[in-house]
């Protein structure tokens, strides 16, 4: 199957080591991944090169089989999806004057009718006097109401209840189900476990890891808490496993990979007082946020 | 053009309907006052006539005034109100002019724009199509008040050609203008591009003044923008001068580096 965005070698120097370098990035047909690094990392300059805000100063984009460059990707826009951090509307004019509008330029059909009434979004009140929840509800239906194939969201659900966070992750889910393929940027690693299928981490400029969530999850350290272990699996467990193990109150927590073997050592002892915890993608990532 | 482009246009002129309504507004009031003024003086204009005559030729030609600018409406409004009016038009063409491309930049909005089916390169001429088109609206609002509160007023109403002649200059330089605005606000940041499209208007003004002073090199009154309208042949001949063709040729000139300046410009969002 092929492609649906391709970005290779991407590079955006800003000086003084800011910037993008020597990024690729591809996004399959039903594929979310997630986009993630600290504050600074080159995530919006990387989203910003591929929706054609920004040249890049080296690499190349082709989405769609179609090499595009900041001054001829408009002619696929009709097919892609951008949703910004902060809603970039005119604040005078109403949501459904910006959905008509938006419809005229893109020049197709859109649903905008239908996601305001799904996201509950009050259309005829001007945008400047919606609450900041209400504005990223406008630019959530502005990505995606003309049923892109390609989605571009950099921080999309900062500022927004619980229920409209779900709402969003179904209509993302909904955009994969019917083969396209989001990339999606933010910093709430518990959304991106959620919803992504794929993480890309991005540091000063540089992809750190580009990897599957299931098999970041597979290789990651589980962690025990063994409460009460007797004196023989105690010691057991410090000869195996000493440099990961921290003695508690009433037992022990352990990380380790090797959880399979803890497990049989455990059931071996008769020891089922005992918790498994997967990490998070919070814990995994946190080394790299410092 | 296709019907993207339309809708582009049509959405741009409904943000300057506000413009174009306060600014026919102000002026219709400006064009009530001065048809009044001119019918009151006009009583008075042996007077004045005497009293323009003590003041040396030089003086009067920099503030644009004939010393029978009371006997007929087309001298009157080359006058004071044609002096205004450019002033005052000039710096309002270089706020459209800048809040077009640049202003949108500025509160990211653009993305709206660029993330549809628009190039740059067209986003960038229907906006300039834009404002030549509300430009015209509003210099054609003005010049109709005139001719009816000079018809009211004063029972001499200005001839036709030389309001149709005052319409294309007053439009041409104004459209020079907010060229200098749309490029400014391509170049610069919002608020510098407004203070510097502000600055060349406000200096152009002065040295065209200036320039008319005996004793000041001529060539100092070319560097004006305004010397390229020029109102003392309008006044004499009802029509336009060939100099005007230096601005049209300008608007364009500034229009087309634009568009591909814009075309080629990062926009950090």
């Amino acid at each position: 199957m092929s492609s649906l965005l391709t970005a290779n070698n991407l590079t955006k120097d800003f000086g003084d080591k800011k910037g993008v370098f020597g990024v690729n990035i591809s996004l399959q047909p039903g594929e979310i991944v997630g986009f993630v690094g600290p504050n600074g990392a080159g995530k919006s300059t990387a989203i910003s090169m591929l929706c054609g805000n920004i040249y890049p100063d080296k690499g190349d984009i082709r989405i769609f089989d179609n090499a595009v460059t900041a001054d001829t990707i408009y002619k696929i826009m009709p097919r892609i999806g951008v949703l910004l951090s902060e809603p970039a509307i005119e604040l005078q004019i109403t949501p459904k004057q910006a959905f008509m509008e938006s419809e005229a330029l893109l020049g197709k059909n859109t649903s905008w009718k239908e996601l305001s009434q799904n996201l509950k979004l009050d259309i005829h009140k001007p945008i400047g006097k919606l609450s900041l929840g209400n504005k990223k509800k406008v630019g959530i239906i502005l990505a995606l109401m003309h049923a892109p194939e390609l989605v571009f969201v950099d921080e999309p659900t900062s500022g927004i209840d619980p229920i409209i966070v779900s709402k969003f992750s179904s209509l993302l889910r909904d955009v994969a189900a019917r083969g396209g393929a989001i990339l999606l940027s933010s910093h709430d690693l518990s959304e991106i476990q959620e919803v992504c299928h794929r993480v890309i981490m991005i540091k000063e400029g540089e992809v750190l890891l580009d990897k599957p969530i299931n098999s970041l999850i597979k290789e990651a350290k589980r962690k025990f808490t063994i409460n009460n272990p007797d004196k023989k699996l105690h010691d057991q467990l410090i000869k195996n496993y000493g440099i990961d193990l921290a003695e508690t109150s009433i037992g022990l927590t352990l990380q380790t990979q090797d959880y399979e073997k803890v497990i049989d050592l455990l059931v071996k002892h008769e020891c089922y007082d005992f918790l498994v915890e997967n990490p998070s993608l919070e814990e995994m990532f946190a080394e790299y946020y410092i | 053009m296709k019907q993207r482009h339309l809708s582009f246009m049509t959405q741009q002129l409904g943000r300057n309907r506000k413009s174009i309504l306060s600014w026919s507004i102000i002026w219709t009031l400006l064009g009530l006052l001065f048809a009044a003024v001119f019918k009151t003086m006009s009583a008075t204009a042996e007077q004045s006539a005497r009293i323009y005559e003590a003041l040396p030729p030089a003086v009067l030609k920099a503030v644009n005034i004939s010393t029978d600018y009371l006997t007929k409406p087309e001298n009157f409004l080359s006058g004071q109100f044609l002096t205004i009016y450019l002033l005052a038009g000039s710096i309002f063409a270089v706020i459209l002019g800048v809040n077009a491309i640049g202003g949108k930049v500025h509160d990211k909005t653009i993305l709206n724009y660029v993330t549809k089916r628009l190039s740059r390169m067209s986003i960038f001429l229907l906006q300039a199509a834009v404002i030549l088109v509300t430009l015209m609206v509003m210099n054609l609002v003005v010049g109709i008040t005139l001719l009816i509160s000079f018809n009211l007023f004063s029972g001499s109403e200005p001839s036709l050609s030389y309001m149709v002649s005052t319409f294309i200059g007053a439009a041409t330089v104004f459209i020079t203008f907010a060229a200098i605005g749309l490029i400014a606000g391509v170049k610069m940041e919002k608020s510098h591009a407004l203070a510097f499209g502000s600055a060349i208007a406000i200096i152009s003004f002065f040295v065209n003044g200036l320039g008319a002073l005996a004793g000041v090199p001529a060539w100092l009154q070319k560097c004006s923008l305004y010397y390229y309208f020029d109102t003392t042949h309008l006044r004499d001949f009802y029509s336009l001068d060939a100099r005007i063709f230096v601005l049209i040729g300008l608007s364009l000139l500034l229009i087309i580096a634009g568009a591909f300046i814009f075309r080629r410009k990062n926009l950090y969002l």
